[in-house]
């Protein structure tokens, strides 16, 4: 348990119990008609804690913080929590170190935040102040820290909790007594970072503000001196921007995968590009923004062009064959591009390759997954893709597609089963009835579809999706018929109905 | 392996079925027109890879009508005996065998011809187990090669490419020559027409003969879903992800005859495996148990040597006159055991016993050894067979065709002495622990099948902790369900439940059991797979106990009690400090004033009647004299107490009620008891006596009454019993309450003699505790983790028997608690440097070397001598350890906070700092140290540090309970010592807390648990509010509410033991 509501602590329930623990503390029986309503529970609410994502918000929260000062940054420590700003003179523009708190207290009340903000001359006594004074906001006067302090507890210094113990058991409590302690007998006793702590906390030792920086899009951009509506002006802006783009991204040896080009002034929806593989290869790139804005029409005229580099990669670097001749080397660009082409013509969701699915009924043995999809989680699992963008995550996390799926792929391996030898090549996407005119006295049709039967295979019997759905039970059988047809066919135990479900051909 | 010779009648078990042997094992099967031997078999020993228990298999393959049936569990035999039990009445030949996969070789099946080829087969598992870790084994080829005598193979055909096996065929061929077969598989998959030719194929072009086998994994195709589960489980997966590692249909099942005939297109497959069943010959009745030969001496036959230990033994313990009755007793058990042949079994319990004793080990027989005279005589067990009805019966008999069961006590420190003994003295080949079968309980199927159909891990949680405590039957699962939001009545929760079931009872894992320890003349690991266990040093045997009992292989128990070695440190202690020499057998008996002391209920740390049931018993059923003891023990269980047996008898035993016998007879066995049957060997005999049962009848129904839940044996008995009585002309009301007292304390209650060897130990550590109380409260100490009470309490009534403790001091602490010589002669109780929680027994070691020379004169000096690190020097420091030395606590703990070992240049130095002014600390602070660091503090209690206040808040002093009117509402605050849920209360909840003055016992119900639930389950100090009880002295606040003191109270208080 990372955190809890008013009312789960009211239950007895804190932070740094297992979930376990604080389940068993949760009332057992919520009964649902209870007299007094007062007393109705609600079912609790368990979350995972994602600590990535409360950094990533902690930084969003620091730029928008720079409005009140250029240097804005989290706290140092594995798991920060707070926001520093380094304030120095900009508090002139709100009236005052007053107005700048009065200022940021509502703003972040806008956004629905509490906060607790505390002035200092250092970083330490701020923090200290900040956690544990008595407001929630609080003016520390310049070189007067240690009177602030020594009120405060050892905790507030920002120490491990071995040593905040280990102070407890001497009846060191607060600042104020550990100040009276004889310094030298500190660092050997408590470490030297307590040492550290307290001088930062009294302004005596330096500390450092990490600044967090807006990472600035990979953009080209063109504006006209008038609106232009003249088609082949705009392809050509669009491939000197292309280009330039692509200079940029070469210099820092990526490829580029997904593309967005906004059309300024224009009511024109921006065209959105991606393939399959980041690449910085002009003509590809060239041929797909082409291909792209064929039948873009525009409205009215454009005041200018901005692109900007959505997504960029490490492009699949291989080794090449002297002559470049080799045919095996070609052919997966070549396939690439194919797949890159007719996707940007048909959409994403029409280009699709077949899967094999390591499941005994037959409908669900293979599935088609789009292209592109495919591909991005295998870029994701090869390289940490890298997003830069205003309006996507600008983060080096790697996002990998989790789910049943991965780990079904590692359960089944790739190889084809020998079943698949036996199967028919053309599938029916759900079995249809089969009409069989006689019947043989074990019970097996000798004339379908009004053709007699040659030969028929022993039955495979296929038992499973129990866990899914419906209990399958079938037997399936392969006839060939007189006319020169191989159906597969299947029995279902369970009512002794035959079907057709696929056709060797 | 030399020719045994042929099976003497040893076995009990083989001589139950002689006819059933006769008729499966001598005949060779014909090759008949309807016959099939199935050769490849797991059953679930297999664990989490078969899904049909051997009983199933068994059933199922006679129902076919199969000619043989192997049990081939993978790695393993620990199966086999179960089949085997099944099948012999069954008249099933059974094929015993095992699935291997060499790291460098395919999978195949191995099967015993005979004897000999079993013994390989078990020593090949044994080698691979060793080398391995538990539950693993690992061989290669090479190992197959030393052990292949008299060891069929069938190696197992790929079923992707055969034809890739022919070169690693070669070198099989070559080693079993026609002792090697080629299984193929045909479950109805895709080709099998095409998959056979194949097979075939191989054969022809390896010369190997090819037999059909089914690689059944379970009896009957229904079992295909739990596979699947089972399946999930193994693999940490759900049944949807299970992905190439789900069979595609459910064909692993046992198949008829024809059946097999037509998916192997002919008969000639089928009738290979009959060729290769009539090949083997072995069954596990041929095994034999052989005790170990080198306990008798020179000279002797086992039985010469038993009659002479014993008649020795009996002079020793009558030394006037044996009483006649014994001396008869001797005799007639004597005859008994040299009929059915145990006297090496009682030599071997007699020889670890000498051990024992040797090594100044305390042991005890207890259980229902206790009802031989023999083991009395050779001091295997210490209850006088003259002073309670002994029913030798009970321990052995001939109807019951078993093993008897000898079941010694050690002290639990020193028991694994006794254990390695045993090892050193037969080796690892001869001896070996018995297993436990771990088996699914309801709350782990409901965990791993939630789990396996994908239930989230919340949903899977709350069901898991909801059937915890639940019964298994479907309606009572349902509506627990319900009650957590899950409905099974949904598909899933059908599924659920029903899955449920079938896995409820399947074996899990092998363990080790508590203390059976099986020993052989000949290889041990020739007759059963041992393996090593997950405790270092141990090697366990793959069988439990049942399957040794179907066997007839003798165990001896060896178990570990904690009270001998409280009891042994106390005599050694008596022994040091007042020269008196004390054994189980010389204390004085009939003290009255021990008595009078167990009448008061000062019971905290006395065996056995000091738990809170036993404590509230005492001052009404008023002990005084041994048998008291017997009854007090005995009465005090889970069964007596359903049974409804505790009341009438304290009624009557107070004359409070009249007892009436419904016949001399009745009157004879229940007359010791007042009319209420409280002992196993009561209902016994009343089952002889009333109802004209046989003693071997009567020891099967205790042995049903054990079991009655789970079969329907119980019904049986109960028409003969109360049929029985009625024609002996007692009236029915009467055998229906009988057989209900029967039923009741079945699986509880205890035999008497077991309780007469309890009430022994309750009887010496009560007479250590009245006389001894300083030494006692030592050896109770030094004993920990024991007993129901934490060291403080243990303390605290020490001092209550005006003890004198001292507390942990580095210049007069061991590590163990010791006692000190006071000037006034008396002997005061020093606390040890055990008590201090963190501390290990070398840094105590060191401590006390360092101080042999001189004792310590300052801290610094005492660092300098012990090197001891910053981690022990502060734990010393802030137990206040230094106590002698003057130095308060927290100036000992600043000084001790400097790293000294970091600094070596310094060593020398003395501290030349400036002085620091610390803050003083105040009294609580100084008892909540103490409770910290000691858990128990000599100063004062934390609650009286809060008395101004709870007297504010109108709270009753513990001490007060006594004496204030009962049936009236107090507040009474305490910490909490414990908190016990039996399973006979309903739900009840007690809870012990303990004031300055004295403990308190609080009853709370359900209702109010559920209510104040936080403070209920981890509150450490409360205030309790509600209604005074009171019953024969016996004071019960019965709770409507509660506070939390904890905050209050500090970081202080103890943990509190908590039973549920």
């Amino acid at each position: 348990m990372t955190t809890c509501s008013a009312d789960a602590s009211h239950l007895g329930i804190y932070p740094g119990m297992s979930v376990g623990q604080a389940r068993s503390l949760l009332p057992r029986h919520i009964k649902t008609t209870h007299r007094s309503p007062r007393r109705q529970l609600v079912e609790p609410i368990f979350k995972r804690a994602d600590p990535d994502a409360d950094v990533y918000a902690l930084r969003q929260l620091a730029l928008h913080c720079q409005r009140y000062s250029p240097l804005t940054g989290l706290e140092d420590g594995a798991a920060p929590e707070s926001l520093w700003l380094d304030i120095a003179g900009s508090e002139q523009l709100f009236g005052g170190e007053t107005g700048l708190v009065e200022t940021m207290r509502a703003d972040f009340a806008q956004q629905g935040l509490q906060t607790r903000i505390a002035i200092a001359d250092s970083w330490g006594a701020a923090w200290a102040v900040s956690h544990f004074g008595d407001m929630t906001a609080s003016l520390v006067p310049a070189s007067r820290q240690s009177e602030a302090l020594s009120a405060l507890p050892v905790a507030s210094l920002r120490i491990a909790d071995a040593v905040v113990e280990s102070l407890r058991v001497l009846d060191v409590v607060t600042i104020g007594q550990l100040m009276r302690l004889s310094r030298s007998s500190l660092p050997s006793r408590f470490g030297q970072e307590l040492v550290q702590r307290l001088d930062q906390a009294l302004g005596l030792a330096p500390e450092l503000l990490t600044a967090e920086r807006s990472v600035e899009p990979i953009s080209a951009q063109w504006l006209f001196e008038e609106p232009i509506s003249d088609r082949l002006t705009l392809d050509r802006v669009c491939e000197v921007l292309l280009e330039r783009l692509l200079t940029t991204l070469d210099q820092r040896q990526v490829g580029l995968r997904e593309l967005v080009c906004e059309w300024v002034g224009a009511i024109a929806e921006p065209t959105l590009l991606r393939l399959l593989r980041p690449t910085t290869d002009r003509r590809h790139w060239f041929e797909m923004f082409r291909l792209q804005c064929e039948q873009r029409v525009f409205e009215a005229a454009v005041n200018g062009v901005r692109m900007q580099a959505a997504e960029i990669g490490l492009p699949a670097i291989r080794q090449r064959t002297l002559f470049g001749n080799d045919p095996h080397e070609n052919h997966t660009q070549v396939l690439t591009e194919l797949v890159d082409r007719l996707t940007i013509r048909l959409g994403p969701q029409a280009v699709l390759r077949v899967r094999l699915v390591p499941d005994p009924q037959p409908e669900f043995a293979c599935e088609s997954t789009s292209w592109l999809e495919e591909e991005v989680e295998q870029v994701a699992a090869v390289a940490g893709k890298k997003r830069s963008s205003s309006l996507k995550l600008t983060t080096t996390a790697v996002k990998l597609k989790p789910g049943p799926r991965s780990s079904q792929l590692a359960l089944a391996g790739v190889e084809p089963s020998p079943e698949l030898c036996c199967r028919p090549l053309r599938l029916l996407r759900s079995p249809r009835t089969l009409s069989i005119q006689t019947f043989s006295a074990g019970g097996l049709p000798t004339r379908v579809n009004h053709s007699p039967v040659i030969r028929i295979s022993r039955p495979e019997r296929i038992e499973t999706g129990w866990w899914r759905g419906l209990d399958i039970k079938r037997d399936y059988y392969r006839l060939d018929l007189a006319v020169g047809t191989g159906l597969w066919v299947f029995i279902n135990r369970n009512t002794a109905d035959w079907f057709l479900h696929g056709l060797f051909e | 392996m030399p020719e045994q010779p042929h099976p003497k009648v040893r076995s009990p078990a083989a001589r139950l079925t002689t006819a059933a042997v006769g008729r499966t094992q001598s005949a060779l099967i014909q090759g008949g027109a309807n016959q099939y031997a199935e050769l490849h078999c797991l059953t679930n020993y297999s664990f989490l890879q078969a899904a049909s228990h051997p009983d199933e298999l068994v059933l199922r393959a006679a129902e076919l009508g199969y000619a043989a049936l192997a049990i081939t569990d993978r790695h393993s035999l620990a199966g086999v005996v179960r089949a085997h039990a099944a099948a012999k009445p069954l008249g099933l030949k059974l094929l015993i065998g095992t699935e291997i996969t060499p790291s460098d070789g395919p999978t195949a099946i191995l099967l015993a011809m005979n004897r000999t080829g079993y013994g390989r087969l078990a020593r090949l598992l044994t080698l691979g187990k060793r080398r391995a870790t538990k539950g693993e084994c690992h061989l290669t080829f090479s190992d197959l090669a030393e052990h292949s005598t008299d060891l069929l193979a069938c190696v197992l055909l790929d079923s992707k490419t055969p034809e890739a096996q022919i070169s690693e065929l070669e070198r099989w061929r070559d080693l079993f020559g026609d002792r090697c077969y080629l299984t193929g598989q045909l479950h109805r998959g895709p080709a099998d027409d095409w998959m056979l030719q194949r097979f075939q194929c191989v054969s022809q072009q390896t010369g190997l003969k090819l037999v059909a086998s089914n690689g059944v994994l379970y009896h009957d195709s229904s079992r295909r879903y739990l596979h699947d589960v089972l399946t999930a489980v193994r693999l940490g997966c759900t049944v949807a992800d299970l992905g190439k590692h789900r069979k595609t249909n459910g064909e692993c099942h046992l198949k008829s005859a024809d059946e097999m005939r037509s998916l192997f297109g002919g008969p000639e497959l089928i009738e290979c495996s009959l060729e290769v069943a009539n090949r083997c010959t072995f069954s596990l009745d041929e095994l034999r148990y052989e005790y170990p030969e080198e306990l008798c001496p020179h000279g002797h036959t086992p039985l010469s040597w038993l009659t002479r230990l014993t008649w020795k033994g009996a002079r020793y313990r009558y030394p006037e006159k044996i009483p006649d009755h014994v001396d008869q007793l001797i005799r007639r058990e004597l005859a008994l055991i040299e009929e059915l042949q145990y006297e090496a079994y009682f030599l071997t319990v007699h020889d670890l016993v000498h051990f024992a004793r040797q090594r100044h080990i305390l042991c005890q027989g207890r259980g229902s050894a206790a009802n031989s005279a023999v083991c009395y005589c050779l001091g295997v067990t210490s209850v006088d067979p003259a002073l309670i009805d002994v029913l030798f019966e009970r321990f052995i008999s001939k109807e019951r065709g078993e093993a008897p069961d000898i079941d010694v006590d050690f002290e639990h420190e020193r028991r694994e002495e006794v254990l390695q003994y045993l090892y050193d003295k037969y080796g690892r080949e001869r001896a070996g622990m018995t297993a436990e079968v771990i088996t699914y309980r309801l709350k782990s199927a409901v965990r791993d099948i939630g789990k396996a159909l994908g239930l989230s891990a919340d949903c899977v949680d709350s069901l898991a902790r909801t059937a915890e405590h639940s019964s298994d039957e479907p309606e009572v699962l349902a509506s627990r369900f319900r009650e957590v939001g899950f409905d099974p009545g949904s598909r899933l929760g059908r599924q659920l439940t029903v899955l449920i079931r079938q896995l409820l009872g399947f074996p899990r894992h092998l363990s080790q059991h508590v203390g059976g320890m099986v020993i052989t003349r000949d290889p041990l690991c020739e007759v059963v797979p041992i393996e090593n266990a997950a405790m270092a040093d141990r090697t366990v045997i793959e069988w439990d106990k049942e399957d040794l009992d179907v066997l007839g292989i003798l165990k001896v128990d060896c178990l570990a009690l904690g009270m001998l070695t409280a009891i042994r440190k106390a005599f050694d202690l008596v022994r040091l400090h007042i020269g008196r020499e004390l054994t189980l057998a010389n204390i004085p008996p009939n003290d009255a004033n021990v008595y009078a002391m167990l009448q008061r209920a000062e019971s905290i740390g006395v065996f056995q009647v000091e738990s809170r049931a036993q404590m509230s018993t005492l001052p009404r059923l008023k002990p005084k004299e041994f048998y008291d003891l017997v009854v007090q023990v005995a009465i005090i269980r889970p069964g007596p107490i359903q049974g409804g047996m505790v009341h009438p008898y304290l009624r009557r035993r107070a004359d409070e009620e009249k007892v009436t016998y419904p016949s001399d007879e009745v009157r004879k066995v229940l007359e010791k008891t007042f009319g209420v049957p409280i002992f196993q060997e009561q209902a016994m005999k009343l089952a002889i006596v009333a109802a004209g049962f046989t003693p071997g009848e009567a020891d099967q129904l205790r042995r049903a009454m054990g079991a009655w839940r789970k079969t329907g044996v119980m019904e049986v008995f109960r028409q003969k019993l109360i049929g029985g009585m009625l024609s002996n002309g007692y009236e029915e009301d009467f055998a229906n309450r009988l057989f209900e007292q029967i039923r009741g304390f079945g699986e509880y209650g205890f035999p008497e003699s077991h309780a007469a060897s309890f009430a022994l130990l309750v009887y010496v550590s009560a007479w250590l505790k009245h006389h001894y109380p300083a030494a006692f409260t030592a050896a109770l100490l030094n004993s920990q983790p024991m007993g129901f009470y934490a060291p403080a309490q243990l303390v605290s009534e020490a001092r209550r028997q005006k003890v004198h403790v001292c507390p942990v001091d580095v210049n007069a602490s061991e590590w163990d608690c010791t006692l000190e010589r006071q000037p006034d002669s008396s002997l005061a109780l020093r606390l040890g440097l055990r008590q201090l929680r963190g501390m290990s027994q070398a840094a105590a070691e060191l401590i006390t070397v360092a101080r042999r020379s001189r004792s310590f004169d300052s801290q610094a000096d005492f660092a300098a001598r012990t090197q001891l690190g910053r981690r022990e020097l502060s734990l010393l420091a802030k137990a206040d350890a230094f106590h002698s030395l003057t130095v308060p606590r927290r100036t000992a703990l600043w000084n001790a906070m400097v790293p000294r070992e970091a600094a070596p240049l310094f060593a020398a130095v003395d501290d030349t700092e400036a002085h620091v002014a610390l803050p003083q600390m105040t009294r609580s602070q100084e008892v909540t140290a103490d409770y910290q660091t000691v858990g128990l503090s000599l100063r004062a209690h934390p609650m009286s540090f809060l008395r101004t206040e709870l007297d504010e808040l109108r709270v009753t002093r513990n001490a007060d309970l006594l004496r204030v009117e009962a049936d009236r509402r107090y507040r009474i605050a305490g910490l909490v010592l414990m908190r016990q849920r039996p399973s006979t209360a309903k739900g009840i909840t007690f809870f012990t807390i303990e004031d300055e003055t004295g403990t308190a016992n609080l009853i709370v119900h359900v209702k109010i648990w559920e209510r104040f639930r936080r403070v209920a389950r981890s509150a450490t100090a409360i205030i309790a509010h509600g209604i005074l009880q009171r019953q024969y002295d016996v004071s019960h606040l019965v709770v409507d509410r509660m506070d939390d003191l904890t905050d209050k109270i500090g970081p202080a208080a103890n943990r509190s033991r908590d039973f549920h």
